[in-house]
C-alpha cells in the first residue's frame, strides 16, 4: 500500500476551469444534472491532487484535498448549499400564488408554508461530537463529498442532487446519498455514493463501519435490491427527461434476475474528514467488505475516496454561511474560505 | 446467454417485458382462481410470491413504463411499434388488480380505494376502461372517509373523484361525473374549518409538509375536476373561454406539475403517483367522445348518445378510437375492412360510418347486410335505436330469397337503411330495384362469410357486382378476425381501400378443460385445467376448482356438461352456454339440466315467454317447462321470433343455462359469461345420413368470442369438456389450429377443376356448391352487358374483379387462368346452347338465384306445363281434401335443384307430396303442433325447424323462380302469383296477414288482425301506426280461442320484437294481466 502523505493539505493556487464550464450551472436548476467539466484527474479546481492507494485493483482507494481558497469553486458549494437550505422557498412560495387557480383558497395555507420555505440559513451546531448529525453538516459533507466525487470521476453524471433535499426530517429518504453514472461504448456504469462525514478520532471511524454495511449488506449484495430500486426510483421521479432513460436502464438491471454483463456498480463511498485527517486505517472497513463485494450476484466494485477538508466541519459550516450571507449583495465580497 | 442493457426504449421494453412475464403469469392465475374461489366461495388463495416484494417491482416497472409511455406519445420518430402501454403498463394493471383483491387489502389492512386507484391508474393508460369500470362498480364510492387528518382526507377525495371519473357510471338517482363536482365543491366548502386543524400540529416541518400535502392535492383536485367537466358534457370553461382538448390538457399538465412540484421536497412516493395520475387523466381526455375530431353529422350522432339517459356512452373504447384514427370516416375511403374482436364495438362504429356516409351522399341509401334473420333483426332494433333519433328511417327487407308486392310497397316508400341478408340484397340488385340504384355504402356484417361456400361465393360475387355497378358506393365489412384485412380492402377499394385491424378485447378470458380430479379423502373435485391457446389470459396448467362432483359421478361428457352447468349457472353472474354437436343433444341436455335445477322465484317474463311459445306452438312447448328453471336451448327448431325472446332472456339473466348448436355462430349478438364446450363437432343429416365434422376454428371463435360481458364480467370462461387426457389433448389441437384469414369460397373450386374439360350441368354444381354463385356472376353480366359481355377481355375484366382472382393470383398465375378459362369455357357453352336466346335467357334467370343449369331444369319441367288457373291460393293451398298436384310438382323440381335441395338434409326418403302438404298446412293456418302431429311423429322442434328453415325460405325462393320460369311474357296477374310465395313465408294466406307478418306481428295473431285492417281498411303504409294504436281489446279478439297469453300481452310481445319495448318495459308489464 502506498504511504500517506499526512502533512496537511498544502494550499495551491487555484488553478483555471474549462472556459465553458461553469460548476454552479448544473445546481441553478432544480433536479438539473450534474455533470462535470472533463478537468485533469486529480488537479486542478476545488480539489487538490487525488492520491491513488493500489494494491486491491479492481477496488480503488483514494484520497484528494478539498481546496477552499479556490474561489469558483467554493462559489459553487456554498450556491448548492444556499440551494439546499432555500430550495422549498423558492418552490414553495410560487406555487402557494399558483394554488388560488386551484379554486381553493389559499389564506390559511400561506401562514403554514412560509416558515417551511424561508430562506433562512441553518444554524451552526455546538461544537460537540453531536454536532455530526446536524442536518446542516450532513448537508455540506455531502455536497463537498459529491463534488469531489465528480472531481476524481470526470465524464460521470449525477442526475439529480438528491443530498440537497432534507427540509422535511421525517421525509428524508433514508437511501444512497447520490448515484451517479457513465455510458460509454455499450458499457454502462452505477455509481452508488454513501457519504460519510466523521471527525471520529479512532480509525477506521464508526460511521465507515455503520456505511460499509449499508452499501455492501445493504445494497450491493442484497438479494432483493429494495434499496437500490427505490433510489433508482425516487431519482427518476426527479430527474430531467435526458436522464431517465438511463436510469430506466438501470432500473430495468436491478429487476432481472440475472445481472446484465454490461452494467457495472460502483460502491463509492466518500469519507470527509475535517480536523482529523484521513488515514489508510479509515477505509478498513470497504477493504474487509471487498470479499463480500466480489460475491455479490451483481457485478460491482469499491471505489473509496476520502476526501480532506483544510478545517473542521463547524468552520466550514460557518464560512458557508458567511458567503452565502453576503451572496447575492452586489458590492458584497465572496465568503470565501479566509476566517 | 447474460443479458445486457441498452438505452434503446425497445431494448428497455423487451427487456422488462421478458422480466415481468413469471409475474404476470403468477398475477394473472391468481386472479383468475380468485375468480374462481370467489364464485365457488372458497378460501381465496395466495399468489407463490412476496407481495410486498411484487409490490415493489411493479411499482419500479410503472416508473419506467409510463415514463417510455410518454416518450412514445410525444415522438414521432418511435413509429407504431413502441407501445410500453401494452407491452408494460397492461401488465403491470394486471399485477395491481391481482394485489389489491379483497383479501390482499384485507390481510396488509390498507385501504381498499389506494389499490383500486393504483390499478386504475395503469388501467386507464392500458385502455382498460370496460375491465376498470366493471371492477369499479363493486367499490363503495360514494362517501368520503371521516376520521382522516385533513392532508390526508383531501389526499385520498383525490383518488375518489378519479375513480368517479374512470367509472362514469350514470343511473336515474346518481351520475359519478357530476359527484366530482360535488365532491369538490364540499371540500372547497370545508376548507376553511377543517385547514385549522394542520396549524395545530406541533412540528413546523410536519405543518409545512401537512400543507404542501393539501396544496398538492387541490391542484390535483382542480384537474379532476376539469376533467369531469369535459367528460360530462364536452365543454370547459376557463375566464370565459371554451377550452378545447388541447387546452383541457394544458390545464390539467400545469395543475399536476404545480402538485408534483410542491410534493418533489415533501413525499417522493406521491409525487410519482401524481405524475401518474396526470398521464391518467390525460388518457381520459383522449378518450372521452368529445376529444375526436368527427365529422359535424357524427358529432351530432356521438353528442345524442353520449347525453341520453339510457347507457350513454361517454368514453370510445380503444379500438373504437384506434379505428377512427385509422381513417374510418376519410371520405377519400372507399372500401374499408374493420377487422376487430367480438364485443370491441363494431356496431358503433358502423353508426358512425353510416351517418357519415350518408351525409356525404344526400339521397342515397345505405343497406347493412347481416348474415340470419336474428342477427337482421338486431341489426335493425339497434340501428332503430341509434340512429332513429337523428332522423335516419330504418327499413327491414325479410331475409328470404323472393320479392312479393307488399315489399315491393314497403321499398318504395322513403328510407334511409335497408336492413337485410346479402341472398336477398343479391335478389334486389339482380332485378334492378329502383330503391336501391344509388347507394352510398354498404355495411357487412359478419363479412368472414365470405369464406364459407355458396353463401360467401354470393356474397363475394354480389360485392363484385355492386362495386362494378353502383358508382360511388362506399363498403365497409366487418368481421372478428381477418388478418388479411389489406387483401380485402385492396380488392374492393384498391388504392382507396384500407384495412383497419385492430387486436383489442375489452376483457379477459380463460380457456380449459373441465375435467373430473383425483379422488382425495372421498371427494372427487371437478375443475377446469388451463390450456394453451392465444384467445386465453390465463397460462396453460391452472386448475381452477369447479366444485365436487356428487356421489356416482360418471365420467361422460354429457355428465361433466351438466354439472359444469349446474355450477356454473348459479355461480357465473351471467348466461352460461352449452355447446352441444346437434339440436337433438341440445334439446336433451336442456331438459336433463332443468330437470336438475330448483324452479326459480316466480318470474312473469318467464311466464310470459313460456305461455308465448305454447300459444305459438298450439302446445306446450318443450322449452316452455324449462324457463322456470332459467333453462333454454337456442337452435333451428326455434322460431325467429321464439330465438329473439330467447336471446333476450339470457341477456337480461332471466335465464341462466343456454344449450345450443353451433348456428350460433352467425346467428346472435349477445353476451354469455361463460361456454361448455360440450363437443365441437357439428352433426348433421346429408341425404338422410348422419355426417359429423369438426366447427372452424372460426366459426368457433365467433362463438366463444361472446363468452365474458362487457363491463358485466371479470372475465369470460370457456370450458370444453374432457373425460381424460385424449379429450384434453384433442381440444389443444383444435385450439392451436388458427384459421385467421378470410379466404374467398370459390377458391376451393378452382384448383379441382384445374385443366379439366367442365361440362356446366346440375351434378356440376351439385358437386361445387359456389360454382352456383360464380356462373350466376357470369350470367348476370351478359343479363346486364349483353352481347359486350362476352368478349374475351370482358370476361377477363369480370372475372378480374372478384376476390377469388385476386387471391387466385396471389396463389400463382396457373389458378387466376383457370378462372378465366372456366369463365370463358362457360360463356362459350351458353353461347352454343342458347344461341341468339343467349340475351333473353340471361334476364329470364338473372335474379332468380339459380345457375342456368338450374335454370334449364326449371325451364324443361315448367315452361308451357302448368296454367295460372293452377297457382291461385285456393288452388295450390287447398283447405281441403288432396293436396295441389302443382304443389306437389314444385316441390319435386325443388329437390333436384341444387341450390335448393330440398329433402337433402332430411331423413328417409324425400317426400315432395308430404313437403307439399306441410307447405299446405302451414299456410293455412294450422299450428305447429298440428303440422307435428300429422307429419313428425309429434316432434314439434323437427318440425319447427324444418318450416323456418326449409318451407319458410327455401320453398318461397324456389317457387317464385318456377313461376318467373313458367309465366315469363305471358300475360298474368303478377301481384296475385307473388302473394303466394309470401304465404309460405309467413305461414298466412291473406295480403293483409302477411303485411302484419312483415311488421312482426306473430302469426298466431296475424290472421285475426287481419279481419280488423280489412274491415278498417288500413293501408300497408299506415298499417304500423294502426298496430301501435289499437288497444289490446282489440288484439285479444284477434288471438285463437285457445291463446295462452293475453291481447295486451301480445301486443308488448310484438311491441319488444319490434323495438319499441325494451326488456325492462317488458319485465315491468309482464304478469300485469295474464290470460
Amino acid at each position: 500500500m502506498a504511504p500517506i502523505d499526512h502533512r496537511p493539505w498544502p494550499a495551491t493556487t487555484p488553478s483555471p476551469l474549462p472556459q465553458d464550464v461553469n460548476p454552479r450551472t448544473p445546481l441553478q436548476a432544480s433536479g438539473h444534472g450534474l455533470v462535470t467539466p472533463a478537468p485533469t484527474p486529480g488537479s486542478g479546481g476545488g480539489f487538490g491532487p487525488i492520491v491513488e492507494h493500489p494494491a486491491r485493483a479492481p477496488h480503488r482507494f483514494r484520497t484528494t484535498a478539498f481546496r477552499a481558497e479556490h474561489r469558483q469553486s467554493w462559489d459553487a458549494i456554498v450556491g448548492q448549499c444556499v440551494q439546499a437550505w432555500r430550495l422549498t422557498s423558492q418552490t414553495f412560495m410560487r406555487q402557494l400564488e399558483r394554488g388560488a387557480e386551484t379554486g381553493f383558497s389559499i389564506d390559511g395555507l400561506r401562514a403554514l408554508l412560509t416558515p417551511l420555505g424561508a430562506a433562512e440559513l441553518p444554524e451552526t451546531p455546538p461544537d460537540t461530537p453531536e454536532a455530526m448529525r446536524a442536518p446542516a453538516i450532513t448537508d455540506v459533507s455531502e455536497v463537498i463529498a459529491v463534488a469531489g466525487y465528480l472531481h476524481a470521476h470526470p465524464g460521470h453524471t449525477v442526475p439529480w442532487a438528491r443530498v440537497l433535499h432534507k427540509p422535511v426530517v421525517d421525509e428524508q429518504h433514508r437511501g444512497i446519498d447520490a448515484l451517479a453514472y457513465q455510458l460509454q461504448d455499450g458499457e454502462a456504469l452505477l455509481a452508488l455514493v454513501e457519504v460519510m462525514a466523521s471527525d471520529d478520532a479512532s480509525r477506521p471511524p464508526s460511521t465507515a463501519y455503520d456505511h460499509a454495511n449499508q452499501l455492501v449488506g445493504g445494497t450491493i449484495t442484497e438479494d432483493r435490491r429494495s434499496r437500490l430500486l427505490r433510489d433508482l426510483k425516487v431519482v427518476h421521479g426527479e430527474a430531467e427527461a435526458m436522464h431517465k432513460m438511463p436510469l430506466n436502464m438501470f432500473i430495468a438491471a436491478v429487476l432481472a434476475p440475472e445481472w446484465p454483463s454490461n452494467l457495472q456498480v460502483v460502491g463509492a463511498p466518500c469519507l470527509v474528514r475535517g480536523r482529523v485527517r484521513l488515514e489508510p486505517a479509515d477505509w478498513r472497513p470497504f477493504e474487509g467488505a471487498i470479499s463480500r463485494v466480489e460475491a455479490a450476484p451483481i457485478k460491482a466494485t469499491i471505489d473509496f475516496l476520502g476526501i480532506q477538508l483544510p478545517f473542521g466541519f463547524i468552520e466550514l459550516l460557518d464560512r458557508i454561511k458567511s458567503s452565502a450571507s453576503s451572496q447575492g449583495s452586489p458590492s458584497g465580497a465572496p465568503g470565501g474560505p479566509a476566517a | 446467454m447474460t443479458p445486457t442493457i441498452s438505452a434503446d426504449p425497445r431494448q428497455q421494453i423487451q427487456f422488462l417485458e421478458d422480466i415481468l412475464q413469471p409475474t404476470i403469469e403468477e398475477a394473472q392465475a391468481l386472479y383468475v382462481r380468485s375468480i374462481f374461489a370467489r364464485e365457488v366461495g372458497a378460501t381465496l388463495p395466495r399468489g407463490d410470491w412476496t407481495e410486498a416484494e411484487v409490490e415493489e417491482r411493479v411499482d419500479a416497472v410503472e416508473t419506467v413504463a409510463f415514463d417510455l409511455d410518454s416518450r412514445a406519445r410525444s415522438s414521432f420518430n418511435n413509429g407504431p411499434s413502441l407501445e410500453p402501454w401494452k407491452s408494460l403498463i397492461w401488465p403491470a394493471f394486471r399485477i395491481r388488480r391481482a394485489l389489491s383483491l379483497p383479501n390482499r387489502i384485507e390481510v396488509s389492512g390498507a385501504d381498499p380505494l389506494e389499490g383500486e386507484f393504483l390499478a386504475a391508474l395503469d388501467g386507464v393508460v392500458a385502455n382498460r376502461q370496460p375491465e376498470i369500470r366493471h371492477r369499479l362498480d363493486e367499490v363503495d364510492l360514494a362517501e368520503a372517509v371521516a376520521g382522516l387528518r385533513w392532508d390526508k382526507g383531501v389526499s385520498r377525495e383525490v383518488r375518489r373523484a378519479f375513480l368517479l371519473c374512470v367509472r362514469k357510471r350514470k343511473t336515474p338517482d346518481a351520475d359519478d361525473l357530476a359527484e366530482v363536482r360535488t365532491l369538490v365543491a364540499a371540500l372547497r366548502s370545508a376548507q376553511p374549518q377543517r385547514e385549522v386543524e394542520l396549524a395545530q400540529l406541533a412540528d413546523a416541518n410536519e405543518r409545512g409538509a401537512a400543507a404542501a400535502r393539501c396544496l398538492a392535492a387541490y391542484n390535483a383536485l382542480r384537474a379532476i375536476e376539469l376533467l369531469a367537466d369535459y367528460l360530462l358534457t364536452g365543454v370547459v370553461v376557463k375566464d370565459g373561454r371554451r377550452l378545447t382538448d388541447r387546452g383541457l390538457k394544458g390545464e390539467i399538465e400545469k395543475h399536476a406539475f404545480n402538485a408534483r412540484e410542491l410534493l418533489g421536497t415533501i413525499d417522493a412516493s406521491e409525487r410519482m403517483i401524481y405524475g401518474r395520475l396526470e398521464r391518467a387523466c390525460l388518457a381520459l381526455v383522449d378518450a372521452s367522445v368529445y376529444s375526436l375530431p368527427l365529422p359535424r353529422a357524427v358529432r351530432d350522432l356521438v353528442n345524442r348518445m353520449a347525453l341520453r339517459d339510457e347507457r350513454p356512452i361517454r368514453e370510445f373504447w380503444f379500438a373504437q378510437r384506434a379505428a377512427i384514427n385509422s381513417r374510418l370516416l376519410d371520405p377519400t375511403r372507399n372500401a374499408i375492412v374493420l377487422s376487430l374482436p367480438t364485443s370491441a364495438g363494431k356496431t358503433l362504429l358502423a353508426e358512425m360510418a353510416i351517418v357519415h356516409a350518408s351525409a356525404d351522399s344526400p339521397g342515397r341509401r345505405i343497406v347493412y347486410l347481416a348474415p340470419t334473420r336474428a342477427l337482421v333483426t338486431q341489426a335493425s332494433l339497434t340501428l332503430k335505436r341509434d340512429l332513429g333519433p337523428s332522423g335516419f328511417r330504418v327499413v327491414v327487407a325479410t331475409p328470404v330469397f323472393e320479392l312479393d308486392p307488399l315489399e315491393e310497397e314497403l321499398l318504395r316508400e322513403p328510407f334511409d337503411i335497408l336492413v337485410t341478408t346479402p341472398e336477398k340484397l343479391d335478389l334486389l340488385v339482380r332485378t334492378g330495384h329502383e330503391s336501391l340504384a344509388e347507394l352510398a355504402m354498404v355495411v357487412v356484417d359478419e363479412a368472414h362469410l365470405l369464406g364459407e361456400g355458396e353463401r360467401g361465393a354470393r356474397l363475394e360475387l354480389l360485392l363484385s357486382t355492386l362495386r362494378r355497378e353502383r358508382v360511388g358506393c362506399k363498403f365497409l365489412l366487418m368481421t372478428p378476425f381477418a388478418q388479411n384485412a389489406a387483401d380485402l380492402a385492396y380488392w374492393l377499394g384498391g388504392e382507396q381501400g384500407a384495412p383497419i385491424y385492430i387486436d383489442w378485447k375489452p376483457n379477459d378470458r380463460v380457456v380449459g378443460a373441465v375435467t373430473k380430479g383425483r379422488r382425495h379423502r372421498g371427494v372427487t373435485p371437478l375443475h377446469l385445467r388451463t390450456l394453451s391457446s392465444p384467445h386465453s389470459d390465463c397460462r396453460a396448467g391452472v386448475e381452477l376448482g369447479i366444485g365436487r362432483a356428487p356421489v356416482g359421478f360418471s365420467n361422460t361428457k354429457e355428465r361433466l356438461a351438466i354439472e359444469t352447468a349446474l355450477r356454473w349457472s348459479s355461480s357465473k353472474l351471467g348466461g352460461v352456454l352449452v355447446l352441444a354437436e346437434s339440436r337433438r343433444v341440445a334439446s336433451a341436455r336442456a331438459k336433463q339440466i332443468g330437470d336438475e335445477r330448483a324452479a326459480l322465484p316466480p318470474n312473469a317474463v318467464l311466464d310470459l315467454v313460456s305461455r308465448y311459445l305454447d300459444t305459438e306452438s298450439g302446445v306446450s312447448h318443450p322449452m316452455s317447462s324449462l324457463l322456470p328453471k332459467g333453462v333454454a336451448f337456442h337452435h333451428a327448431g326455434l322460431s325467429g321470433e321464439a330465438k329473439f325472446l330467447v336471446e333476450r332472456l339470457v341477456e337480461n339473466g332471466d335465464v341462466q343455462i343456454i344449450c345450443a348448436t353451433t348456428t350460433l355462430a352467425h346467428g346472435v349478438h349477445f353476451p354469455l359469461s361463460a361456454a361448455i364446450i360440450e363437443s365441437f363437432h357439428r352433426r348433421e343429416l346429408h341425404h338422410g345420413r348422419w355426417s359429423r365434422e369438426k366447427i372452424t376454428p372460426a366459426e368457433f371463435w365467433n362463438i366463444a368470442g361472446r363468452v365474458g360481458r362487457t363491463m358485466e364480467d371479470s372475465m369470460g370462461t370457456i370450458g370444453f369438456v374432457a373425460r381424460n387426457q385424449a379429450d384434453i389433448d384433442s381440444t389443444q389441437r383444435f385450439l392451436d389450429d388458427e384459421a385467421r384469414e378470410v379466404r374467398s369460397a370459390l377458391m376451393e373450386m378452382f384448383p379441382i377443376l384445374e385443366g379439366i374439360e367442365v361440362e356446366f350441368s346440375i351434378a356440376m354444381v351439385e358437386e361445387h356448391r359456389a360454382m352456383s354463385a360464380f356462373l350466376q356472376y357470369v350470367l348476370h353480366a351478359i343479363a346486364v352487358s349483353g352481347q359486350a359481355a362476352l368478349r374475351e377481355d370482358a370476361i377477363e375484366e369480370l372475372i378480374r374483379g372478384s376476390f377469388a382472382f385476386s387471391e387466385a393470383n396471389r396463389a400463382g398465375q396457373q389458378t387466376a387462368d383457370e378462372m378465366v378459362r372456366l369463365a370463358r369455357s362457360y360463356s362459350r357453352q351458353l353461347v352454343r346452347a342458347k344461341g341468339g336466346g343467349l340475351a333473353g335467357f340471361a334476364k329470364l334467370s338473372d335474379g332468380t338465384g339459380f345457375s342456368s343449369p338450374s335454370v334449364d331444369l326449371m325451364l324443361a319441367e315448367w315452361r308451357g306445363t302448368t296454367r295460372e288457373i293452377d297457382w291461385g291460393p285456393q288452388a295450390l293451398f287447398r283447405e281441403e281434401g288432396q293436396v295441389s298436384d302443382t304443389l306437389v310438382r314444385v316441390m319435386d323440381t325443388l329437390g333436384k335443384i341444387p341450390e335448393i335441395r330440398l329433402g337433402y338434409y332430411d331423413e328417409g326418403q324425400f317426400s315432395p307430396e308430404r313437403v307439399a302438404r306441410i307447405a299446405t298446412q302451414w299456410v293455412n293456418g294450422e299450428t305447429i303442433a298440428t303440422i307435428a302431429a300429422a307429419e313428425y311423429r309429434d316432434d314439434l322442434l323437427q318440425c319447427t325447424k324444418d318450416l323456418h328453415s326449409t318451407v319458410a325460405t327455401l320453398v318461397p325462393w324456389g317457387m317464385r323462380g318456377i313461376q318467373r320460369i313458367a309465366f315469363a311474357g305471358q300475360e298474368v296477374n303478377w301481384a296475385s302469383l307473388e302473394l303466394l310465395p309470401a304465404m309460405v313465408v309467413h305461414g298466412v294466406r291473406s295480403r293483409e296477414a302477411i303485411a302484419l307478418r312483415m311488421l312482426g306481428v306473430p302469426r298466431f295473431a296475424a290472421e285475426g288482425l287481419s279481419a280488423e285492417v280489412r274491415a278498417g281498411n288500413v293501408s300497408f303504409a299506415a298499417l304500423h301506426e294502426w298496430l301501435v294504436n289499437l288497444p289490446p281489446a282489440r288484439w285479444q279478439r284477434a288471438l285463437p280461442g285457445n291463446s295462452g297469453i293475453s291481447g295486451s300481452e301480445t301486443k308488448r310481445i310484438w311491441q319488444a320484437l319490434d323495438g319499441q319495448l325494451g326488456w325492462a318495459g317488458l319485465r315491468q308489464s309482464a304478469g300485469s294481466d295474464p290470460a
